[in-house]
C-alpha cells in the first residue's frame, strides 16, 4: 500500500459520485506519517483536476500554492516521465505523456528542479508564476550518469575499468528461456555459445574475455544478481534494470579471489518516483528445428551395404529380391522404410512468454513489481493414445518484488524478493548425454522396423532402442526446481558526521530446491517380424516383457541455500567542484549450504579509492584482501590490488573548440590482479588441497557364494598439498572511448591481456608405477590470454520522426598456455600441449586419399609408404585416408598428432544490427557471428558401414570415394563394411571451420496510436512481429555448426517466429 | 539526529561486530575425513583397505570378455563388429590388430596394478595389531601374507602381458620424490620373475593352503600362491619368454638385455617341479578335480564338466584353485551368450575352428588342418562326417538335460543330439555339447530347437545382436538362464583350477623330459573327466606337445586361458591371424549344399583375424612413455 496506489483507486473512482469521499477513505488508509496527507491530498487532488477539467470547479480551499506546466525537448516535443521536485523537500511529481505537471508546492520560496535521464537538469525559480512551461536540453554527454560498478555506483565519468553496460531491453532479442543465449555479439567481451536447443538443456556456455586457465579449470565468471551470486539463467529478462560486465583488474579486483574470471553484474529493477506504471507483454513464439540431419531411406541404404560387401567379397548384404521388396514398397510393416527423426521430432513446437510488471512509488516508498511466465515445448512427440503426457515441455514462473522504503530521511531500506519455480516434463532419461532420443534415432537404419506394427506390438533390436517407444511408450520424468532469493539492505546517510559519508549493511539469503519425479515402464518389445504366416499375421516373438503400469520413483531431492552478509562504508564528496572523491571500504562473507558435511565459505575485505580532478584525470585503487578455505592456515588470505588511470582529453580546455564533434574522448588504462580459489570446475571437485582423503575404491567380496562379506574399499585419495594457494591473474587493459556529434555515435575499444599463474592442476608427469591413486595438486600453469573488444553504437534521431540506431561488437580472445605439467617427452615437440591454446583439437595431418599407386599388386602399400598402424593392415586400401609421418619414422601412429585447426571454443564473437523507427513503426534486426572455432567430425558410428547394419546413413554419401569416382575432392572417404579405423581418427580430413554468421533477431513492431488506445485505458500498445535465428550462414553444411557434436546426434537449434504485444496501462 | 545517531550506531557496530567475529570463519577442518590413524585401529576399516588391495584380480567372467577381453581375443569367440561402440571396442581392435601404444585397454594394467601395490605397501606399512579390536597378532600376520601375494601376484600380471616393468619392489614414493628416483627403466624379466618367486614360495608357508569358513572363499591361500607361481613359471619357460629373438634386442635405459638371449632348457624343469608342488599341496588340502558319478558309478562327463565352472566352492567344488568370489555383470555375461529368441544379445559365437577342435567321443581329432579354401582336412581314423543330418536321436549315459527334450529320455540314457542334427555335430566328445550351442541344438528353457536360419529363424535377425558364424557360446552358462524371464544363475569366477595344474605339468614335463607316464597320468586324468579314452601309448615328443595343445584347446575354451597359451606357445600369427569361417548367416534353408546361396549349413568366410608379431606383448602406454624418457617401448611398436 502506497499513497499512489491510493490516489490510483481514487482516480478511478472519481469518474463516480462522491469521490472526495472515497479519496479520503484511502488517504485515510495509507500507511504514512510525517504528516504529509494534507500535501498528498492536494497533489493528488490536483492530478485528479489535471484528467477531469469538468471537475475544476470542485476545488478545495487550500493554502498551498499550485502551479502546472508542460515540459519540451528543444524541439517542442513532450517529454513524458520528467521528475519535478520542489527543491528542498520531497514534494514531486511527474510528467504525464502530454509533458504535462501540477503540483502544489509547500515551501516558501519554491523553486522547480526538472530532472530525466538523457537531459541535462534544470531549475526554476517559480516567484509568482503559475504556469511553468520548461524545455530541457538534451544531455549526450552524460557527465553525471551513473553506472554499476563491483560493489556500486560510480559516475560513468570516472570510471577507468574496463565494463560493459548493455541495454536490458537489448538482451530480449529472442525469446529464449535463458538470458545467456542472448548474450554472443550483444554484450563487448563475452563469449558465448548455445551448444543445444533443447528446452532445458540449451543455456548458453559463456565466458568473459574467453579462458585464462588450463582445461579442467574453473573458467566461469562470477554472476552477481542485485550483488549476490546467482544464476544468469533463471533470471527472466525483464526483470533486469542493468546489466554491466567487469572485464579487467580495476573493475573486478574487488572480488579478489573470486574475480579472475571477470563478473558479470545484473541489477533488477528498482520502484522510480511516479505514478504506477502497469505494463504488460505477451510473446507467443512458433518454433521449429534450424536443421535436420538428412538421412538415406532403406533402398540406398541397403544398395550401399551390397555394394560394401561385394567389395569386401562377400554375400549380398540383402537379396534382389528382398530389395525389390523395399523398392516397391510390397509390405511396408516387413520392408520398412523410415525417416526415424519425422518419428520422434515434431515439425513446429511453440514457447509463450507473458510478464507483467508494475512499477512506482513516491520518495518514502518506491516498488517494482515483475511477475513472469514462460513456457517451452519441446519437438520430441509423444503418444496421444497414452493418458499420461511425456511431451517435453519447460515452464517457468517467476516473481520479483523489490521495494526500498525511506524509513527516516536518511535512511534507506530495501527489500528485494525474488524467485522461480520451474518445471520440465520429458520422457524419462531425456538428459543432453549422448544417449538421448536423438542419439537413439541415428543408431536404427531404416529397413529395420517400423516404430509399431499395426497389431501394436513394438519391434526392437538388442541393445538398441526403438527411438519412437524411447520416445513415447516408457513413460515420462517431471523435474521441478525452485528458488528463493530475499535481500535486505539498510544505507544510511552518514552526513551529521560528514557530507558523502555512508554506511550500508546488507543480509541476503537464497534457497534453491529441487526435486523429480519418474513415472516409467518398459513396454512390451518384440524382435522385428521376419516374416508373415499362413494368415497373414506378423511372425515375431516377444524379446522382453515390459510392464503394464507406469512406475513410480521419487528421485532425489536436493537444494542448497546462501547466507550472504555485508557491510559497507562509503564516502563520496565533490570538493570545490573539482576534486571528486569516491572511496569505499567492505567487508563480506558468504556461506554456502548443500548439504556437504561443511558449508562453503569465503570472507573478504574490499576498498576502493578513486579521485577525478576536475572531470580530467582519473585515478583509482581498488583492492579485495579476501580467502579461502581451501588453503591451509597462513595460505588462505591474499591480498589482489589493481590501479587504474584515465584521462578525459574531451573536457580539456585545448578541446573546447573541437566539442562540438568530439562529444567525448577518453583513454583510460588498468593493470592489477585478481584470482581463483575453485580447484575444479566445480567447487565441490576438490576442496580444502591441504587434507589428505581417503578414497573409497575397490571394493571386494569374499566367501564362496551370497551372503559374501563385504568390503568397502579404501584407499590413499587425495594427497593433501600443504603449501597449495590460489591461482592469480594479472590483468592489464587499455581502452580508448570517443564519443562524437554528441555522443549519438560512441565508440569504445579495449586491449587486453591475462596472465595467470600458479594455476591449480593435478601433476601429469608422476609415472604410473609410483602408484598414486589420485594424480597430486600442485600451483603449476600458466596461462596468457589476449584480445581486444570493442562495440559501436549509434543513436542519432533525424526530425522528429526518425530514429536510427545500430550496433556493433567484437570480441577476440585468444590464450596460449605458457607452462604446463607437460610430460618431458612432448615438451618443445609437435605434440606439445604448451604454446598451444587450451582446448586446441589434436589430430593427424590427412594427406589426401591413398590411390591404387599407392598399394603393389597384393594389395600390400609400396615401400617408403608409411605403415598405417590404425588399422588392420590388410584392410587398407585406395580411397583410405594417408596420413602425414610427421616424426618420420616410417609408420603413422598416435605420436603423428599435432595441433590441427584451433579450438572448439570460438575465439572471435561478433554481433551487428540497426534499428529503425518511423513514426510508430519500428524495425530492426541483428545478425551474430562466430569465428575461429572448429571441430573434428566422428563418432562412434560416423563411417557409414563401421557398423554394419547399425546406423543411419548420412544423404550426402553419394559425395565419396568410389572405385569409379576415385575423386580426392570428396566429403567420404572408401566405406568399408567392416571397421575402417584408419579412417575414424581425428585428422585434418574430419577438421572443419565451424565460423558461422545468423541472423539472430529481426523484428518489426508497431506501436499504435494513443489516440485509438486511450479509451480503453492503454497508454501505449506495441505490436511486433520477429525473427529468430532465422538465417545461418556456414560453411559447414550438416547440421547447426553452434550445436556440441561431432556426429550431429544432439537436440538440434531452434528458429523461431513469433509476434508479441506489449501494452503500458493507462492510469 | 538522535534517531539518526542511533540508526548510524547499530551500522557502524554491525559492521564491527562482523570483522571480529568472523576472523575464524573460515577455519574449519572438515570433521568427515577419515585419516589412516582412524583406519587402522578398526577391523572392518583395516579389511577394508585390504579390500581395496584385492579389488584388481581380474573377473574370469566378464572380465575375461569385456575388459581383458583375452576370450575375443584369442580364437575361442568373436564378436560382432557392431559391439564395439558398446564398450567392446578396445577388445575389438586388438582382434583387428589396430593395437598400438595410443590404445587403450581398460584394465590398464601399467598404471592400475601399481595403485594395488602402492595400497598394500602402505597396508604393510601402517597395519597394526589392536587384539581388542579383533586385530590379533594371527590375524595381521595373516593379512599382511595375503597383501604380500597380492603385490606379487600384481607384478604377475604385469610381467605376463608387458614382458618387462619397471620394478621396484616394496618402495613407497613420497610425494616430494626425485625424478631420478621415479623415472627408473624396466628391470630385466628374469630378474622380476625370480624375485616374485621366492615372494610366492615364502607365502605359500604362511598361509593356510585352504580355509575351511567358506566366508574366506576368495582370500589368498598357500595354494592361490602357488598357482600364481607355477603359471608364471611355466610362462617363463615357455618360447615367448624364453630366448625369444625377437626381443633379443629390448634392452633397458642402461643397456642391459630385458630377456635373456638364450633359451634355457632348465626353466622348464624349474617350471615343473613349481606345478609339482603346487598339485600336492593343493590335493592334501583336499582339492581334486570335480567330477560327478552316473547311477551305476561311472563318471558322466557332461555334468562333470558342466558343473565344474558352475558349482561353487560350498556346493563341493574343489577343483577350483584359485577363484575370484563375486564377478560384476554376472547376468550381462549369461545374457550375451545365449540366442536372441529367449532374450540373449546372441551376438557372441564360438568359431568354427574350435568346432572343429572338439574331439570325437572316441577321443581323436577329427579335423587336422584347412586347405587354402578353408575347407578341413579330416582325420580319416576320427570317423568324423561333415555332410548329412542324423537321422535319429543319439542318446547317452548321462543326466545332462541339455542335450534334447526330456520326453527323449530313455532311463539312464538322455539324448545328446535331437534328429536331423547337421553331422559336423554328431558323435563329438561331451565337452563339445557341454560348449557350444550350434544350429536345432536343444534350447531347453524355450523347450524347442535353436533356430538360426533367416527368414523366420526366432534366434538370428539381420542384425548383429544374433550369431554372425552360427554360432552361440554355452560354456560356462547354466541351462537354467533365460534372460527372457529374467531368469539367472549364480555361479564363480574361476582363475585357476586343479586340471590346468594338470596339463600345464604335463606340458612342462614333457618340454623338460619327453613323454614319460607322469605326463601320460595328468592328461589322462582330465581326459578321464571328460569322458574320453586315454591318450594312445608311445607319442613322440613333438606328438605329445600338439596333444598337450589339443587337450588345453578344448578342455579350457572359453576361460580366457587359450589366448595366453597362443602367446606363450607364439603362435598368433597362426591361429590369429587368419580367415574365420563359420555357418552361413544368410542362410535361409536347412541345406548343406555347398552350391545354394541360401544354405545355412556350409562353411562360409566370416570374417578376417589379424595379428602381428609385436601384439604378443603389450605396448607401454604411449602416456608413460611420454612421462619417463627412461622407458623403451616394446619391439615393433616403436616405429
Amino acid at each position: 500500500m502506497n499513497r499512489f496506489t491510493c490516489k490510483e483507486k481514487s482516480i478511478l473512482l472519481s469518474k463516480g459520485k462522491g469521490f472526495v469521499a472515497v479519496s479520503y477513505l484511502f488517504l485515510s488508509l495509507c500507511p504514512i506519517g510525517h504528516g504529509q496527507a494534507a500535501s498528498m491530498y492536494a497533489e493528488s487532488y490536483g492530478n485528479i483536476a489535471l484528467f477531469a477539467d469538468t471537475d475544476s470547479n470542485m476545488k478545495l480551499n487550500l493554502q498551498q500554492k499550485r502551479i502546472s506546466g508542460r515540459v519540451m525537448n528543444a524541439v517542442g516535443r513532450s517529454l513524458e516521465g520528467v521528475s519535478v521536485t520542489e527543491k528542498g523537500t520531497s514534494n514531486s511529481t511527474i510528467t504525464d505523456h502530454r509533458g504535462a505537471f501540477t503540483m502544489a508546492l509547500t515551501s516558501t520560496n519554491p523553486v522547480l528542479q526538472f530532472t530525466s535521464v538523457g537531459y541535462a537538469s534544470k531549475e526554476v525559480v517559480v516567484a509568482d508564476q503559475q504556469v511553468i512551461d520548461v524545455s530541457l536540453a538534451e544531455d549526450l554527454e552524460s557527465l553525471d550518469e551513473v553506472v554499476v560498478v563491483g560493489f556500486g555506483t560510480q559516475r560513468k565519468a570516472s570510471v577507468v575499468g574496463a565494463i560493459t553496460n548493455v541495454d536490458p531491453a537489448k538482451l530480449q532479442m529472442t525469446p529464449s528461456r535463458s538470458l545467456s543465449n542472448n548474450l554472443a555479439g550483444m554484450v563487448s567481451g563475452v563469449i558465448a555459445v548455445q551448444r543445444s536447443g533443447n528446452p532445458w538443456f540449451n543455456n548458453s556456455d559463456f565466458w568473459i574475455r574467453g579462458v585464462s586457465t588450463l582445461a579442467g579449470g574453473n573458467s566461469s565468471p562470477m554472476v552477481l544478481i542485485d550483488g549476490i551470486e546467482r544464476s544468469l539463467h533463471d533470471i527472466d529478462p525483464e526483470e533486469i534494470e542493468s546489466f554491466s560486465v567487469l572485464k579487467d583488474a580495476a573493475a573486478s579486483a574487488v572480488y579478489g579471489v573470486r574475480g579472475a574470471n571477470g563478473v558479470i553484474m545484473i541489477n533488477t529493477k528498482r520502484g522510480k518516483i511516479g505514478k504506477p506504471q502497469v505494463e504488460a507483454r505477451f510473446e507467443r513464439a512458433y518454433t521449429s528445428p534450424i536443421k535436420l540431419l538428412d538421412y538415406v531411406g532403406s533402398v540406398k541404404y541397403l544398395e550401399l551395404m551390397n555394394e560394401m560387401n561385394r567389395e569386401n567379397g562377400q554375400a549380398p548384404f540383402v537379396s534382389e529380391a528382398t530389395l525389390l521388396n523395399y523398392k516397391n514398397q510390397t509390405d511396408p510393416e516387413l520392408y520398412p522404410d523410415i525417416n526415424w527423426w519425422e518419428v520422434i521430432a515434431k515439425e513446429n513446437a511453440a514457447l509463450s512468454k507473458t510478464n507483467l510488471s508494475v512499477n512506482g512509488g513516491s520518495d518514502i516508498l518506491r516498488y517494482s513489481l515483475v511477475l513472469g511466465y514462460y513456457d517451452e515445448d519441446g519437438i520430441i512427440r509423444n503418444d496421444p493414445n497414452q493418458e499420461w503426457d511425456s511431451s517435453l515441455k519447460v515452464k517457468r514462473y517467476t516473481a520479483r518484488s523489490n521495494v526500498d522504503v525511506n524509513v527516516t530521511p536518511s535512511t534507506l531500506v530495501r527489500i528485494n524478493l525474488g524467485g522461480f519455480l520451474q518445471t520440465k516434463n520429458a520422457p524419462p532419461g531425456n538428459d543432453n548425454s549422448n544417449f538421448g532420443i536423438f542419439y537413439q534415432a541415428m543408431r536404427i537404419p531404416p529397413y529395420i522396423h517400423p516404430p509399431v506394427y499395426a497389431d501394436g506390438r513394438i519391434p526392437r533390436v538388442f541393445a538398441k532402442e526403438n527411438p519412437w517407444a524411447f520416445a513415447t511408450q516408457r513413460g515420462f520424468e517431471k523435474m521441478n526446481h525452485s528458488k528463493i532469493e530475499a535481500l535486505t539492505a539498510v544505507e544510511q546517510d552518514l552526513k551529521f558526521i560528514t557530507d558523502g559519508l555512508k554506511a550500508k549493511a546488507t543480509f541476503a539469503f537464497d534457497k534453491f530446491s529441487g526435486n523429480s519425479v519418474t513415472r516409467s515402464k518398459t513396454p512390451d518389445y518384440y524382435n522385428p517380424a521376419s516374416a508373415r504366416d499362413a494368415d497373414g499375421n506378423l511372425v515375431t516373438d516377444i524379446s522382453f516383457h515390459g510392464e503394464q503400469f507406469l512406475g513410480h520413483s521419487i528421485g532425489s531431492q536436493w537444494g542448497d541455500q546462501s547466507i550472504y552478509v555485508e557491510t559497507m562504508l562509503s564516502y563520496n564528496r565533490l570538493f570545490n567542484n573539482v576534486h571528486d572523491v569516491n572511496t569505499m571500504l567492505l567487508y563480506n562473507q558468504k556461506d554456502f549450504d548443500r548439504g556437504d558435511a561443511l558449508p562453503y565459505r569465503n570472507q573478504g575485505l574490499a576498498g576502493r579509492f578513486s579521485y577525478t580532478y576536475d572531470n580530467r584525470y582519473v585515478g583509482e585503487f581498488n583492492f579485495g584482501y579476501n580467502g579461502s578455505e581451501n588453503f591451509a592456515k597462513g595460505q588462505r588470505f591474499g591480498f589482489f590490488p589493481a590501479v587504474a588511470l584515465g584521462w578525459i582529453i574531451s573536457e580539456e580546455d585545448f578541446m573546447e573548440p573541437t566539442r562540438s564533434v568530439i562529444s567525448n574522448l577518453k583513454i583510460r588504462g588498468s593493470i592489477g590482479k585478481a584470482g581463483n580459489s575453485i580447484l575444479g570446475p566445480n567447487i565441490w571437485d576438490r576442496r580444502f588441497a591441504y587434507i589428505s582423503t581417503i578414497a573409497n575404491t575397490g571394493d571386494y567380496n569374499y566367501g564362496s557364494e551370497a551372503p559374501f562379506v563385504y568390503r568397502l574399499g579404501r584407499a590413499e585419495g587425495e594427497v593433501g598439498v600443504s603449501n597449495l594457494t590460489w591461482e592469480t591473474v594479472t590483468k592489464k587493459n587499455l581502452g580508448f572511448e570517443l564519443g562524437l556529434w554528441d555522443n549519438s555515435i560512441t565508440y569504445i575499444v579495449d586491449i587486453f591481456q591475462d596472465n595467470r599463474e600458479d594455476i591449480f592442476m593435478q601433476r601429469k608427469n608422476v609415472p604410473g608405477h609410483a602408484g598414486f591413486n589420485r594424480a597430486v595438486w600442485a600451483n603449476f600453469g600458466k596461462v596468457a590470454n589476449k584480445g581486444i573488444d570493442m562495440s559501436l553504437n549509434v543513436n542519432k534521431r533525424l526530425g522528429d520522426d526518425w530514429l536510427v540506431t545500430a550496433i556493433g561488437n567484437y570480441t577476440y580472445a585468444k590464450n596460449r598456455i605458457v607452462e604446463y605439467d607437460e610430460p618431458l617427452s612432448i615438451v618443445g615437440t609437435y605434440r606439445a600441449e604448451t604454446g598451444k591454446s587450451v582446448g586446441q583439437l589434436f589430430g593427424l595431418v590427412s594427406e589426401g586419399l591413398f590411390t591404387a599407386d599407392d598399394f603393389d599388386a597384393d594389395g600390400k602399400l609400396k615401400e617408403g609408404i608409411p605403415t598405417q598402424n590404425f588399422s588392420d593392415m590388410s584392410n587398407l586400401r585406395p580411397g583410405d585416408i594417408k596420413y602425414k609421418d610427421l616424426n618420420g619414422d616410417g609408420a603413422i601412429n598416435s605420436l603423428d598428432r599435432t595441433a590441427i585447426g584451433g579450438t572448439r571454443m570460438p575465439q572471435v564473437i561478433y554481433g551487428f544490427g540497426a534499428n529503425v523507427k518511423y513514426k510508430a513503426v519500428d524495425f530492426g534486426f541483428f545478425f551474430q557471428g562466430a569465428g575461429k572455432t572448429y571441430q573434428i567430425l566422428g563418432g562412434e558410428s560416423w563411417l557409414p558401414g563401421s557398423v554394419l547394419g547399425a546406423g543411419n546413413i548420412f544423404a550426402n554419401i553419394d559425395d565419396r570415394w568410389t572405385t569409379e569416382n576415385p575423386s580426392q575432392d570428396v566429403f567420404w572417404p572408401r566405406l568399408g563394411n567392416k571397421a575402417v579405423a584408419n579412417n575414424e581418427q581425428a585428422s585434418t580430413w574430419w577438421l572443419r571451420d565451424m565460423s558461422f554468421l545468423r541472423l539472430k533477431n529481426i523484428e518489426v513492431g508497431y506501436m499504435f496510436s494513443q489516440d485509438l488506445t486511450k479509451r480503453i485505458g492503454i497508454r501505449n500498445c506495441r505490436l511486433f512481429l520477429r525473427g529468430s535465428n532465422m538465417l545461418t550462414f556456414s560453411k559447414f553444411k550438416l547440421w547447426d555448426p553452434e550445436l556440441e557434436t561431432t556426429d550431429g546426434l544432439k537436440y538440434p537449434q531452434m528458429k523461431s517466429v513469433s509476434f508479441g504485444l506489449s501494452v503500458n496501462f493507462n492510469n | 539526529m538522535k534517531k539518526y545517531s542511533i540508526i548510524a550506531l547499530i551500522t557502524a557496530s554491525s559492521l564491527c561486530l562482523n570483522l571480529t567475529s568472523c576472523s575464524d570463519f573460515l577455519d574449519k577442518t572438515p570433521d568427515d575425513q577419515l585419516t589412516m590413524e582412524m583406519i587402522f585401529s578398526d577391523k572392518i576399516r583395516t579389511e577394508d583397505w585390504l579390500a581395496s588391495v584385492y579389488s584388481s584380480i581380474p573377473s574370469p567372467i566378464w572380465g575375461y570378455f569385456k575388459d581383458q577381453g583375452y576370450n575375443i581375443m584369442g580364437d575361442d569367440i568373436t564378436i560382432p563388429q557392431e559391439w564395439a561402440p558398446f564398450g567392446w571396442a578396445n577388445v575389438y581392435a586388438f582382434t583387428t590388430a589396430n593395437w598400438n601404444p595410443n590404445s587403450s585397454w581398460n584394465p590398464n594394467y601399467w598404471v592400475e596394478l601399481p595403485k594395488r601395490i602402492r595400497t598394500g605397501l602402505i597396508f604393510l606399512e601402517k597395519v597394526r595389531v589392536i587384539p581388542e579390536a579383533g586385530l590379533t597378532q594371527e590375524y595381521v600376520d595373516r593379512m599382511k601374507n595375503e597383501v604380500r601375494f597380492l603385490i606379487a601376484y600384481y607384478y604377475s600380471l604385469l610381467i605376463e602381458t608387458y614382458g618387462t616393468i619397471p620394478f621396484a619392489p616394496g618402495v613407497l614414493y613420497e610425494l616430494d620424490a626425485s625424478a631420478e628416483e621415479l623415472l627408473i627403466s624396466q628391470t630385466p624379466y628374469d630378474e622380476i620373475v625370480d624375485w616374485v618367486d621366492q615372494e610366492l614360495k615364502d607365502v605359500s608357508t604362511k598361509l593356510p593352503a585352504m580355509y575351511t569358513d567358506k566366508n574366506d572363499w576368495g582370500r589368498a591361500t598357500a595354494v592361490m600362491a602357488l598357482a600364481t607361481r607355477a603359471r608364471m613359471l611355466l610362462f617363463a619357460a615357455s618360447p615367448l619368454f624364453n630366448g625369444n629373438p625377437d626381443l633379443k634386442d629390448w634392452k633397458n635405459a642402461e643397456g642391459v638385455n630385458l630377456f635373456a638371449t638364450n633359451y634355457d632348457a632348465t626353466k622348464w624343469t624349474r617350471a615343473a617341479n613349481a606345478h609339482k608342488e603346487l598339485i600336492d599341496m593343493a590335493e592334501d588340502a583336499g582339492h581334486k578335480l570335480y567330477i560327478e558319478n552316473n547311477p551305476d558309478g561311472s563318471i558322466d562327463p557332461f555334468m562333470s564338466y558342466y558343473n565344474m565352472s558352475l558349482k561353487t566352492f560350498s556346493a563341493g567344488n574343489r577343483e577350483i584353485l584359485f577363484g575370484r568370489p563375486e564377478n560384476p555383470d554376472l547376468n550381462n555375461f549369461q545374457r550375451h551368450h545365449l540366442p536372441k529368441g529367449i532374450g540373449g544379445n546372441a551376438g557372441m559365437g564360438v568359431t568354427q575352428e574350435l568346432v572343429d577342435a572338439f574331439y570325437m567321443k572316441n577321443g581323436i581329432v577329427p579335423i587336422t588342418g584347412y586347405n587354402a579354401d578353408g575347407s578341413p582336412i579330416i582325420n580319416p581314423e576320427s570317423g568324423y562326417v561333415e555332410n548329412g543330418f542324423s537321422a535319429a536321436v543319439e542318446r547317452r549315459t548321462t543326466a545332462w538335460p541339455g542335450g534334447g527334450s526330456s520326453n527323449l529320455v530313455d532311463g539312464n540314457q538322455r539324448p545328446i543330439t535331437m534328429e536331423g542334427t547337421y553331422n559336423m555335430y554328431c558323435n563329438r566328445e561331451p565337452r563339445f555339447y557341454v560348449s557350444v550351442i550350434f544350429n536345432e541344438a536343444w534350447l531347453g528353457v524355450a523347450n524347442r530347437r535353436v533356430e538360426f536360419l533367416q527368414g523366420g529363424g526366432r534366434d538370428t535377425g539381420p542384425t548383429f545382436d544374433a550369431p554372425q558364424n552360427g554360432y552361440n557360446v554355452r560354456k560356462r552358462i547354466s541351462l537354467d538362464v533365460n534372460p527372457v524371464d529374467g531368469r539367472y544363475a549364480f555361479q564363480p569366477g574361476i582363475i585357476y583350477r586343479l586340471a590346468e595344474a594338470y596339463l600345464s605339468y604335463a606340458e612342462a614335463l614333457n618340454e623338460a623330459g619327453g613323454p614319460s607316464d607322469e605326463v601320460y597320468k595328468y592328461i589322462n586324468l582330465v581326459r578321464k573327466r571328460a569322458g574320453i579314452p586315454d591318450l594312445k601309448p608311445n607319442l613322440t615328443q613333438d606328438e605329445m606337445r600338439e596333444a598337450i595343445r589339443q587337450e588345453r584347446r578344448v578342455e579350457f575354451n572359453c576361460e580366457g586361458i587359450r589366448f595366453h597359451d597362443i602367446r606363450r606357445w607364439k603362435l598368433g600369427e597362426k591361429y590369429l591371424n587368419n580367415k574365420l569361417y563359420g555357418m552361413n548367416f544368410y542362410g535361409t534353408k536347412k541345406s548343406d549344399d555347398k552350391n545354394d546361396a541360401a544354405a545355412f549349413y556350409k562353411r562360409t568366410f566370416y570374417k578376417s583375424r589379424s595379428f602381428t608379431k609385436r601384439m604378443y606383448i603389450w605396448p607401454v602406454p604411449q602416456a608413460q612413455m611420454d612421462i619417463n624418457p627412461n622407458l623403451r617401448q616394446a619391439p615393433g611398436y616403436d616405429n
